[in-house]
């Protein structure tokens, strides 16, 4: 009540214009980021416990034996906000560096670059997925255990912001490519380096004056003084995507990554390259060129180089095109396996008899200007390596082939024809086309394409599918999970129109695990129906043989004649059968279907 | 009977001994309205004896010799009156009803018929759903300050001390009309005969002490209809007004007590327009009143009060700044479309409350006993479109504006264009309602019964309906000549009823009733979406009720009594009051998004409360006073207030509590023949208030409902009004208050879903220091009055209205978990220090202030006498006459927040503004 009087006689003063002083309108408090989790395990501890030489791995990180969680603590150090890096955010503790997977976008929201974060690692997956470690969820890799994306669930449970970002403790370490090239050799020092913050100075990126990668994923490469390259993997969805990338040198910045057993430099943002000093050269020092890739209007160095092929062996830019160019040189890649500065070689004696460098001019002495061209074994390379042909160095040389990327240059791989100084049309051609393909599917692009997929089974096998590599292809094995599934699976193209087709044949390559027959039996066969029709089995005539080591064949050549359903309108289907009392497994790929076409 | 013969055996026995002098005693009245007139100094002149008059305009003059003399009765802005008296010798003598005077009454009729209207006009707006609720001034007070707000505060929706309505008391007749649910009183309810069947009244301004009730903070008011006070004869007038309605006609006939002991009044009104001065709204009412008196004998008389009347008028809603633009006009509204060749509009408004009431007048000697009951039914609702896997049909669906295409030029040009030039895209598509059912209904045609598909649109009429029952007595006892007392009990039952029904079908087969906005996520929680679970999936009809459906049950007793003592020098009151209020929720559907706690009758909720009460004038000389009230007390919450979610579920905030109030003031009053005016500073301060809010998110679609609990809320400011004479003829006033009314802790907000996609939340808010929304706190008000010769009246004012502030949206005012979350699209760098995340949360959790208004008003009256008491008069007002056609009268924040990039305009606030010039022309007649 006392209170209540004094009450009045304050509000009676209040009347009177006495206003209070504090009048503005409260802000509500702020909320920093904040966790009660203590680190008790640094992450290089972390990573060396779990280390391991394999490229796929993933082990789910248990309690400790005090029953206590794992718990690191670390500072972003990358950002996804421009989308070059996608899903991940890597931690950095000062004694190393981690890469973190989530299943989430806008990650630099959450987890912001240079925000301290501490994970409760126990529960979650760590392993390697192509040779990269990092924390996330578990995956598989060709039915084997490999890291995934955590789900965004688990992400939210584990992983914890830690006040607001202080950009001042990110820990940049500038190196040099040669010091990063010396260090994937050695795996404490892989380790040390894998996944953290790095910068590069004076260098330059080879393939200035492009965008950095328009439409796909693109390696575009840095280099120093001494010609040491280092892959700066560029993805297609950054916000800097079409820049150009500019000339001269500059610094890099980036987190280094692995990808299989070599590095890649994932820029953070549009700033993570700086101080370039170069221009655009006025003139291109040479004609690019306006060949069509005809035999009677070939492409010229130039053209293939402003190409910038990035399809490989099985999925080349440009398939059976005519490049036309003088013979440089040829690259030593006994222990490196790129052509660079220091394999690139514009003299004989040659001691490799694989590749040669084809250049514009028959001088040119600069490796990026050349084209790297794979020698197929065979009449093509018997005729124009420089180890047995020395002479032909300085020669005009017209080449067919696939145009891809060689051995991280512009290239050409497996040439089927030539004209040497113009004269004539050598090499031969392993696989005469029994005419037209009407109908192709090759399998190496991850997918079953228009063919479609069925199985009977007694268990969890689900039948063919398509790999993406050891090596690419169709294949069915229904030997799952320790067992030999008793199965019936069947891979069935689509309707093929022979109508107007004669001398169909099929050809295609197979190939066995574990299973090694030698004449065609019931288990795995090539079947063909008219339309809506029964199943007629084919032959298959050639199989491979058991290969030294391993469990493996390679693959073997077929052609099968189905001119008998010249005219119609077929389905092909391959019926692999298990009885479950044996491991069999079976790889299809390169299939086709060819014919004249009247 | 036995009791009364005993006094009167003994006070003749008396007599003899006591018949020396006399007790003197009497009423003094304003001879206009019937209300008492306090302060009256009443004098004998041979005698020298004095008294002032108490709150019920009663006096008491002790030891009055018998005899001839000259009795003065003198008040402040009344004419003085004298009367001769013969007092008998005898020991009490009464000398019933004095009844003065204004001092240029004709002044006063004519400012009565001038805001009248604007009286009449604000109240329109005075309905439910509307959060906003206006605080209606009663005008006719002898405090400056307060008549000159209830006759030019009019613009913006000016608030006596920033209270909301529920703070002012409304009596009829002594018996307190605010509804237990709402806390209000509806004065639409009175029909728009505030100007006749309602225009004898008591106002009491504040804190001061009244004769017929305790009263609350924000003054009272008291209506009085007995019929006896109504001058006898016939009243009509017309008028006609560019706004809400067009044309009005008002009758009364009253007929004056007989020589029998009856009196009785009779009253009509209509009111109408077929299209107000905003488009597509009409408006049709009619009402009636009777009031009916039989005076039994000198001490008793019996009155019967009946009144009511249907209203129907179509609505306007505040929509967008960006709206208003397209459109090119502030009066745009979205709620009404073309269909059969005619302008129909989507939200009609429909009411009908009649009430009866009978009341027994006491009045013997020294002693006043009204005792009154009274019933009355209230008839509201409201309709709307409502929509099921649909598209909105609210032309103002913010997916239906061009901002929402800002990314995308091409469109947002599209947009605007369509805005500014197809009518039929800014207003409701009625046809393509239509169009839309009647593909269903052939559809259905080929189906089974059991798999045919509902409206997608339908009409609906939202109804809140009460019921009343309500009793009162109050006492008026004089003790002596400076001493009285009065004290009463009431009690109010209150059945209030809250459902939906479907007003159209909108030519469809029938309606599922299922919450539209609770099946996205029906795979989880199939019965989520059902609104009644015991009759899942029901389909209904025209008339039928669906939704929700449930009632309140509030009760409410109360007792006070007070001490009046008056002295030459000094007026002093003080009093308390009690009471006893209980709730209860009774729902009659079991709701899907709560099967446990929504069907049957839910917790009682009761509250004890008392309230004191103390005040004091001290009167320096005739023409200076000063004056000092205080009141402390609880009260309890709002029924409408403690429930999150009463249209789904039983549940109340936790321990709801009443609320703890502290009023004062503290006052100078002067009165010189040619200056007078007051000063007034105020102190308020509310704590445990209960604020429970609704607003339709459209983010997750769904009504959400919010309510604030342990909220303190302060209003305090000054208020002065003045008048000075420049000639005898020539007035100038100023009227002003500089306020500030604001929220002063930071108290919970609980957040419920309708839809029950998320559980209730319940979270601070950090309101200190925010402003009571589209309220303004600096008001100032500067007019000339000329009363010229030949009953000729002019006036011209100018208002001023600033400081008022966007209703506030609590979401704002939360700590937000993830702002620290908003990193930079481009750079993707968040923000490094406490200061600029302060920075963004300050920017979050602004307060958007209003355009000040200035307007200028002026009007013209007439009054012409005719023989045979027959009079004409008739009125021009022309508010606003410069056309302000920028005047916010109301502006909300919408409720939602954008979580995904906290822009604070995302979400724009709504605004409804007031229309430009109000012209107001009336012609009336009398005898």
């Amino acid at each position: 009540m006392k209170n209540k009087l004094l009450y009045l006689a304050t509000a009676a003063m209040a009347c009177f214009g006495l206003w209070s002083c504090d009048d503005d309108i409260e802000t509500p408090p702020v909320v920093i980021p904040s966790t009660d989790l203590v680190a008790n395990t640094t992450i290089a501890d972390l990573k060396a416990e779990y280390w391991s030489s394999d490229r796929n791995s993933a082990a789910l990180v248990p309690s400790r034996s005090d029953g206590s969680h794992t718990i690191i603590r670390g500072r972003v150090i990358s950002m996804d906000a421009s989308g070059n890096i996608y899903k991940a955010f890597c931690l950095d503790d000062g004694s190393a560096a981690i890469t973190v997977s989530a299943d989430t976008t806008k990650l630099y929201k959450q987890y912001q670059f240079g925000q301290e974060v501490l994970i409760d690692v126990t529960g979650l997956y760590i392993g390697f997925y192509n040779g990269l470690m990092q924390l996330g969820g578990l995956g598989e890799y060709n039915g084997a255990p490999s890291m995934t994306f955590m789900s965004t669930t688990a992400m939210k449970q584990h992983a914890f912001p830690n006040g607001l970002p202080d950009y001042a403790k990110v820990d940049t370490a500038t190196v040099t490519i040669a010091e990063m090239a010396a260090a994937k050799r050695d795996a404490a020092e892989l380790r040390k380096w894998q996944s953290r913050l790095v910068r590069f100075d004076d260098v330059e990126f080879i393939d200035a004056g492009k965008q950095f990668s328009v439409g796909t994923n693109t390696d575009r490469y840095i280099k120093d003084a001494s010609g040491n390259r280092i892959n700066v993997r560029c993805s297609y969805r950054a916000s800097f995507c079409d820049a150009t990338i500019p000339y001269g040198k500059g610094s890099v910045v980036g987190i280094l990554s692995t990808y299989g057993t070599d590095w890649q430099v994932l820029m953070l943002d549009q700033y993570s390259y700086f101080g370039f000093d170069g221009t655009a050269p006025d003139v291109p020092d040479e004609p690019v060129g306006n060949g069509d890739g005809t035999e009677a209007n070939p492409y010229t160095v130039g053209q293939i180089i402003a190409m910038n092929p990035q399809g490989n062996k099985d999925n080349p830019d440009e398939k059976d095109k005519w490049v036309s160019g003088y013979i440089v040189g040829w690259a030593d890649m006994t222990s490196i396996f790129y052509i660079n500065n220091e394999t690139a070689k514009f003299e004989t004696p040659a001691t490799v008899a694989t590749n040669l460098l084809l250049a514009a001019t028959p001088d040119e002495k600069e490796y990026d200007k050349c084209l790297g061209i794979q020698l197929p074994a065979g009449d093509v390379r018997k005729a124009l390596n420089l180890v047995e042909n020395p002479g032909n160095l300085g020669k005009k040389l017209e080449i067919k082939g696939n145009i891809c990327k060689y051995s991280g240059v512009p290239g050409m791989r497996d040439a089927s024809a030539y004209k040497l100084d113009g004269q004539g049309t050598g090499g031969d051609t392993p696989n005469p086309p029994a005419g037209d393909a009407i109908f192709s599917e090759t399998f190496v692009n991850g997918n079953l394409g228009q063919f479609v997929a069925s199985v009977e089974t007694s268990g969890s096998w689900t039948g063919w599918y398509a790999k993406t590599n050891f090596p690419p292809c169709a294949i069915a094995n229904s030997y799952i999970d320790g067992t030999n599934e008793a199965a019936t699976a069947w891979l069935i193209s689509p309707v093929i129109d022979l109508s107007n087709a004669t001398g169909a044949t099929i050809t295609l390559e197979h190939g066995f695990g574990f299973y090694f027959p030698t004449q065609q039996d019931s288990f795995c066969t090539v079947n063909i129906r008219e339309e809506g029709g029964e199943w007629n089995a084919l032959t298959l005539t050639v199989f491979p043989p058991k290969k030294e080591s391993g469990n493996w064949t390679d693959f073997a050549a077929n052609t099968i004649d189905i001119s008998a359903y010249d005219g119609k309108k077929v389905e092909v289907g391959f019926k692999y059968v298990n009885d479950g009392n044996q491991s069999i497994a079976w790889e299809i790929k390169n299939f086709a279907i060819k014919g004249s076409v009247k | 009977m036995r009791l009364k013969l005993f006094v009167l055996l003994l006070l003749s026995a008396s007599l003899p001994i006591l018949a020396r002098t006399v007790k003197l005693q009497g009423v003094v009245v304003d001879a206009a309205t019937g209300a008492p007139i306090p302060g009256a100094t009443i004098s004998l002149r041979t005698q020298g004896i004095a008294s002032p008059s108490g709150v019920a305009g009663d006096f008491l003059l002790p030891g009055v010799n018998a005899g001839q003399d000259y009795l003065l009765i003198v008040a402040d802005g009344y004419s003085p009156m004298g009367i001769d008296i013969n007092t008998p010798n005898v020991a009490d003598y009464t000398i019933g009803e004095i009844k003065l005077s204004k001092e240029g009454a004709d002044a006063v009729e004519f400012y009565s018929q001038a805001s009248d209207m604007v009286f009449d006009e604000s109240v329109i707006e005075d309905e439910e759903g509307n959060t906003q609720n206006v605080s209606a001034l009663t005008g006719a007070n002898d405090n400056l300050y307060y008549s000159t707000a209830s006759y030019n505060f009019g613009p913006m929706y000016f608030r006596y001390r920033g209270y909301d309505s529920q703070y002012q008391d409304v009596y009829i007749n002594g018996i307190r009309f605010n509804d237990l649910i709402r806390g209000r009183f509806n004065f639409s309810s009175l029909l728009g005969m505030t100007s006749r069947a309602f225009r004898n009244k008591t106002t009491t301004v504040g804190l001061d002490a009244s004769a017929y009730g305790f009263g609350d903070i924000g003054g009272s008011v008291n209506y009085n209809t007995r019929a006896e006070d109504y001058s006898p004869g016939f009243n009509g007038s017309v008028a006609y007004t560019n706004s809400n309605y067009m044309l009005r006609a008002l009758l009364q006939y009253s007929s004056g007590m007989n020589k029998h002991g009856w009196a009785y009044s009779v009253a009509a009104i209509g009111r109408y327009s077929k299209e107000g001065v905003v488009d597509g709204t009409f408006y049709n009412s009619a009402g009636l009143f009777l009031s009916l008196e039989k005076r039994l004998n000198a001490a008793n008389s019996l009155s019967l009060t009946a009144f009511g009347g249907p209203t129907q008028r179509a609505n306007s809603s505040a929509t967008y700044q960006e709206a208003y633009d397209l459109v090119g006009s502030n009066l745009y509204n979205p709620n009404w479309g073309w269909y059969d060749g005619k302008k129909r509009a989507s939200r009609i408004v429909e009411t009908f409350d009649p009430t009866v009431m009978l009341n027994w007048l006491y009045k013997k000697d020294n002693t006043t006993i009204n005792t009154g009951a009274s019933i009355r039914w209230v008839n509201y609702s409201t309709s709307a479109l409502q929509y099921y896997k649909a598209n909105d049909p609210n032309p103002t669906y913010y997916r239906y504006l061009p901002s929402y295409y800002d990314d995308n030029q091409e469109l947002f040009d599209l947009y605007t264009d369509l805005w500014r030039t197809d009518e039929s895209f800014r207003q409701v598509k009625w046809d393509e309602l239509y169009r839309i059912n009647a593909i269903t209904v052939e559809n259905n045609k080929a189906l089974p019964e059991a798999e045919r598909s509902g409206a997608s649109y339908i009409q609906e009429n939202r109804h809140s309906n009460q019921f009343n029952a309500m009793f009162n007595s109050y006492l008026n006892h004089r003790l002596n000549s400076q001493m009285a007392i009065q004290a009463g009990v009431s009690f109010n039952y209150t059945n209030g009823s809250f459902y939906k029904t479907v007003r159209d079908l909108l030519g469809a087969d029938f309606w599922l009733d299922v919450d539209p906005f609770s099946d996205r996520d029906i795979s989880i929680a199939p019965d989520n979406l059902q609104n009644d679970l015991d009759n899942p999936n029901r389909r209904v009809g025209k008339g039928d009720r669906f939704g929700y459906d449930y009632n309140l049950y509030a009760l409410q007793a109360t007792a006070w009594a007070q001490h009046v003592i008056t002295t030459p020098r000094w007026d002093v009151n003080y009093g308390m009051k009690i009471a006893y209020t209980q709730y209860q929720r009774e729902g009659h559907m079991r709701n899907g998004r709560a099967p446990l706690n929504s069907l049957g009758k839910g917790q009682i909720h009761r509250f004890d409360d008392a309230t004191i009460k103390a005040g004091a004038v001290y009167k320096l000389d005739g023409r200076n006073y000063f004056s000092l009230h205080a009141e402390y007390g609880t009260r309890a919450p709002l029924v409408d207030n403690i429930y999150i979610a009463p249209r789904v579920k039983d549940t109340s905030i936790t321990d709801p509590t009443s609320e703890r109030i502290f009023s004062g003031d503290i006052g100078y009053t002067w009165n010189y023949r040619r200056f007078r005016g007051s000063i007034t500073g105020f102190y308020t301060s509310m704590a445990d208030v209960t604020e429970r809010f609704g607003f339709y998110d459209e983010q997750y679609n769904t009504y959400t409902n919010y309510v604030i609990s342990g909220a303190k809320r302060v209003y305090k400011g000054i208020e002065l009004g003045m008048a000075y004479k420049i000639t005898p003829s020539i007035t100038a006033t100023f009227a002003g208050t500089y306020s500030r009314y604001q929220y002063k802790n930071n108290p919970e907000g609980t957040r419920s879903f309708e839809n029950g996609l998320y559980p209730d939340t319940s979270r601070k808010i950090y309101l200190k220091n925010c402003y009571a929304g589209s309220v303004p706190q600096s008001v100032f008000n500067v007019g000339i009055d000329y009363a010229a010769p030949k009953n000729w009246f002019f006036n011209l004012n100018g208002t001023f209205q600033g400081d008022a502030y966007v209703n506030l949206a609590p979401a704002y005012h939360e700590s937000l978990a993830h702002l620290w979350q908003q990193a930079d699209e481009n750079s993707g760098l968040g923000m490094t220090t406490v200061e600029e995340l302060e920075a963004r949360q300050r920017e979050l959790s602004a307060q958007d202030k209003l355009k000040n208004a200035f307007t200028l008003n002026a009007s013209i009256g007439k009054a012409i006498y005719f023989k045979n008491n027959l009079a004409l008069n008739f009125n021009v007002s022309v508010n606003n006459f410069l056309n302000n056609k920028d005047v916010v009268t109301y502006a909300y924040q919408q409720g939602r927040l954008d979580t995904k990039n906290y822009d604070r305009n995302a979400y724009p606030n709504r605004y409804t503004y007031s229309q430009g010039i109000r012209v107001f022309v009336n012609v009336g007649i009398r005898f």
